[in-house]
């Protein structure tokens, strides 16, 4: 019996390590060959669409300056640009210094929130966005991002060298990496989350899912499917399972940046990613019951995989754990031989392998004080992720058993320290 | 005469003396012979069991009826001539069993188509319930024959309900003898060494050769009590015979391998380098992978359980045979003990039992089985118990006769000597083959072991040439972004 759960709990937990490894090999191919097309796309950048950036805004007093700051600075004819930062009923001075960078500069405007979208989350409010607004394209950037400067023009550029393409994500980078030891590990997280999941997904099945941030989507295809979905926690993920059904794909296309600040303490850690977690339990449950009438297979493949990750391979690891630790008291028969310690070394190996190409690629981040980092994460960092997504999975059955609303938590900023 | 005539006729009278000792010596080669008489003519489990009784004393040839000549008996001593069913008797055998000059014993009823039972009366069949002093557990149905009183002498009464019949009779007057029936399955055959003795004149030797098999050796057998059980065995100088059972199954179908138990693996390997025989003892028909499993983990058996081509040895489990015996090429040690199965009085009286009915067997082999879950307190109880019976016992030690296990995969060369020939065939796909019938499992865990160090080293790989080759910077860093 210890035997039986033993190799269930290695499968759960090695079906999600071998896929990531393929992954990761597709994200590494991935970067070697995005760039390729970029001179070729360039020529057919004359006939530029209208965007609309959106930036979803509450109580972001903080980080709204340095975020308008890099918008001012957005390479994009300006005349096809609007800047919309929504001041979703926030309390301090957003609004004001927003109203103080659209009396600079024309082509950022402010829209307050009313009734009855006021103050209700991210997807409420960029559904007010949308409806008042009429560009072509919609980006949708956080207000605590500061984008480079090219990154719109390239968002824009792989929409218009793929018309099978409903929107183009990019790739965002951590602002504070340095700030704290929770910001370095977030920091190596992103890096690798990006290069694995959405470089390696998109290489080998062209999916790729909508970040929160950094992403242009046709308003055709916004209108198309109703705007954002209000009661998800998670409205990106959510969104780019329709974006599929509707028989378009979502591009990764690194090369437009974005950097953003992530949580320094793990109070903010946890409330942000248990929001995460739960809004992607929430796709996945809603959408399970549509597996089978879902028009494209390589959605149904990610939706299973986010199934896998967030019920099934957690449930592995503990399962794992747990026989690991009544072993170690008493005697449950288990006879496995050393291959288990082997492979546990592996996956330890396995981990490193992955994390150290992705930082590579992003050059200067493959250093040695990562490389402590990367390891130290392994132990403590991917492990808190256990219990975050047990707590989150506790949260999400409590919300389907009683009906509950959910609370949209909004990530508290940081104050930028002074060099 | 003169004096060198005289010398000459001396040496060619020794050279006689001599020639005749050698012919005697190679008359004694001839011995006994069994000719026999069955329905398909084939010799049945009755006429083995005589035959490795006699093998264990005199050289022993054994002809079908059909195949009897008059030269075939000339160079005999002894002739039993044995039928299980109602036939003529070809003349040319009949005329010669007739002609035999030596010590004849007849077994069956077409013993009365011989002259020397010329005078004999059918009697109709009857319902034997006792032999001699042997009870019956169930009746048998017999055709009874009736020797003339005054020229036979009655050795051995039959008896039913009501009545008592001969069984073994003696000829006062001929070469022959006779006997009923062989019943080699009821208690009958405990005194046949006694009644061939008194009819054919062999001699059965009085000491018993033993043996003690331990029984139960399998990835689950617990290696104290096994070590201890070992311990006490050589501490009385007992040879060490082991029957392993390399792949174990239970009742609900799971196997045990015993390279999954390396202590015990390892301590089977010290005892067979100490001496100790090993012999093989498969779950059902897995004969060839258990042999296999075996000589991977550098256990060599040679002999096992149950007879087998490919084995020249093997015990005979369960047995009524009393000798160990040559059949079809393999050399047979008879466990003809019962096993003990639990340490309680009446299991303890069943052996006892046992070993009563072989002291009468003269020269029989006592094989005993002893499951090692038993522990060594009561194997010390049980040679306590078989000294007590006081027969001359000689312990044999499987391990110094030449014995040959050859398979596909492995040949196992045994020599008198003790010293193990081993030659082993197996291709890396055989191996595998077992280890993923095995294990299936772990086999998968070793193939993603494989698949995932080739990541593995393509991702260090790939870093490498990342941190040499990435000689123009793609993204902007944050160091630059200011």
């Amino acid at each position: 019996m210890a035997d039986l759960l033993f190799y269930i709990a290695l499968f759960l937990i090695w079906v999600m390590l071998l896929y990531h490894m393929f992954l990761m090999e597709g994200g590494y191919l991935h970067f070697r060959s995005f760039e390729k097309p970029i001179p070729e796309w360039s020529r057919n950048m004359e006939e530029l669409p209208t965007v609309s950036v959106f930036i979803p805004a509450h109580n972001e007093e903080l980080v709204i300056e340095q975020t308008l700051r890099a918008m001012s600075r957005l390479y994009y004819p300006k005349d096809k640009l609007e800047v919309i930062v929504i001041n979703d009923n926030s309390s301090d001075d957003t609004g004001l210094i927003a109203s103080r960078f659209a009396e600079k500069y024309p082509f950022i405007r402010v829209l307050e929130t009313v009734e009855p979208n006021k103050g209700k989350g991210k997807s409420s409010a960029l559904n007010s966005a949308l409806a008042d607004s009429s560009s072509e394209i919609v980006i949708v950037y956080d207000a605590d991002n500061t984008p480079e400067r090219m990154a719109v023009w390239y968002l824009v550029m792989g929409l218009q060298n793929d018309p099978k393409a409903a929107a183009t994500v990019g790739k965002f980078r951590v602002i504070n990496a340095e700030e704290t030891w929770l910001t370095r590990f977030i920091n190596i997280e992103t890096i690798c989350f990006q290069w694995m999941a959405q470089g390696g997904r998109w290489k080998w099945f062209r999916v790729a899912t909508i970040p929160g941030t950094n992403f242009a989507i046709r308003r055709s295809i916004l209108e198309r499917l109703g705007g954002w979905d209000v009661k998800a926690l998670a409205e990106d993920t959510e969104l780019t399972i329709r974006v599929y059904n509707l028989g378009y794909h979502i591009r990764f296309f690194p090369k437009a940046i974005t950097w953003e600040q992530e949580p320094e303490t793990l109070s903010v850690w946890w409330k942000q990613r248990t929001r995460w977690a739960r809004g992607n339990q929430y796709v996945v449950l809603k959408f399970l019951r549509q597996f089978l009438t879902l028009k494209r297979k390589s959605i149904i493949f990610d939706l299973f995989y986010f199934f896998f990750t967030y019920f099934l391979f957690f449930f592995g690891v503990i399962l794992s754990n747990a026989l690991f630790i009544i072993n170690l008291f008493y005697d449950i028969g288990l006879s496995i031989g050393n291959i288990s310690l082997i492979l546990w070394g592996l996956a330890f190996l396995l981990f490193l392998g992955e994390v150290m190409v992705t930082l590579s690629i992003e050059k200067t981040e493959m250093n040695w004080k990562n490389f402590i980092y990367v390891i130290a994460m392994y132990f403590t960092y991917s492990q808190m992720w256990i219990v975050l997504v047990v707590r989150s999975l506790s949260l999400e059955i409590k919300r389907l058993i009683t009906g509950q609303e959910v609370k949209w938590y909004k990530t508290e900023r940081f104050a930028k320290k002074p060099k | 005469m003169s004096y060198k005539k005289f010398w000459l006729f001396t040496l060619v009278l020794l050279g006689s003396v001599i020639y005749a000792g050698n012919t005697y010596a190679s008359a004694k080669e001839k011995d006994t012979a069994i000719v026999y008489m069955t329905s398909d003519g084939r010799v049945n489990e009755d006429i083995v069991a005589l035959q490795e009784m006699l093998e264990s004393v005199v050289s022993v040839d054994i002809f079908p009826v059909e195949l009897l000549t008059d030269n075939n008996l000339k160079q005999y001593r002894r002739l039993v001539f044995i039928s299980t069913y109602k036939e003529k008797v070809p003349l040319k055998a009949k005329r010669a069993m007739e002609h035999f000059k030596g010590q004849a014993l007849a077994i069956g009823e077409n013993a009365t188509q011989l002259k020397p039972f010329g005078k004999w009366r059918d009697r109709e069949n009857i319902k034997l319930r006792k032999i001699g002093n042997y009870s019956l557990t169930e009746p048998i149905r017999w055709h009874a024959m009736i020797p003339p009183k005054e020229q036979w002498k009655v050795l051995v009464h039959a008896s039913t309900l009501t009545q008592k019949v001969p069984f073994v009779s003696r000829s006062l007057h001929s070469n022959w003898s006779y006997m009923g029936d062989l019943m080699s399955s009821t208690d009958f055959v405990y005194s046949w060494p006694h009644l061939f003795s008194q009819v054919l004149g062999i001699q059965f030797q009085n000491t018993h050769p033993a043996y003690i098999v331990l029984t139960n050796i399998n990835m689950k057998t617990n290696l104290t009590k096994l070590k201890e059980t070992i311990n006490e065995l050589s501490s009385r100088h007992i040879p060490l015979h082991l029957a392993i059972t390399p792949i174990y199954k239970e009742k609900d179908g799971s196997s045990y391998y015993i390279q999954d138990n390396k202590k015990l693996v390892k301590y089977l390997r010290s005892l067979q380098q100490r001496g100790a025989s090993l012999i093989l003892s498969p779950s059902g028909n897995e004969v060839d992978n258990s042999l296999e499993y075996m000589v991977l983990n550098k256990l060599y058996p040679t002999i096992i359980s149950n007879p087998i081509k490919g084995f020249t040895a093997a015990l005979h489990e369960h047995s009524h045979h009393f000798y160990m015996a040559k059949q079809d090429g393999h050399i047979i040690y008879p466990i003809n003990v019962n096993q003990i199965q639990e340490s309680t009085e009446t299991s303890i009286n069943q052996f006892q039992v046992s070993l009563a009915r072989l002291r009468n067997v003269p020269g029989s082999a006592i094989g005993m089985p002893y499951p090692v879950y038993l522990g060594a307190p009561l194997m010390e109880k049980i040679i306590s118990t078989l000294e007590d019976t006081q027969m001359p016992i000689e312990w044999i030690d499987f391990r110094k006769s030449q014995l040959q296990v050859k398979t596909k995969k492995v040949d196992i060369k045994q020599e008198k000597s003790g010293a193990l020939h081993v030659k082993k065939s197996f291709t890396i796909k055989d191996r595998l083959q077992m280890y993923f019938q095995e294990r299936p499992f772990e086999v998968i865990l070793w193939a993603i072991l494989v698949v995932v160090t080739v990541f593995v080293g393509i991702f260090f790989i790939n870093t490498l040439r990342l941190r040499i080759t990435l000689r123009k910077r793609l993204f902007e860093e944050r160091n630059e972004h200011g």
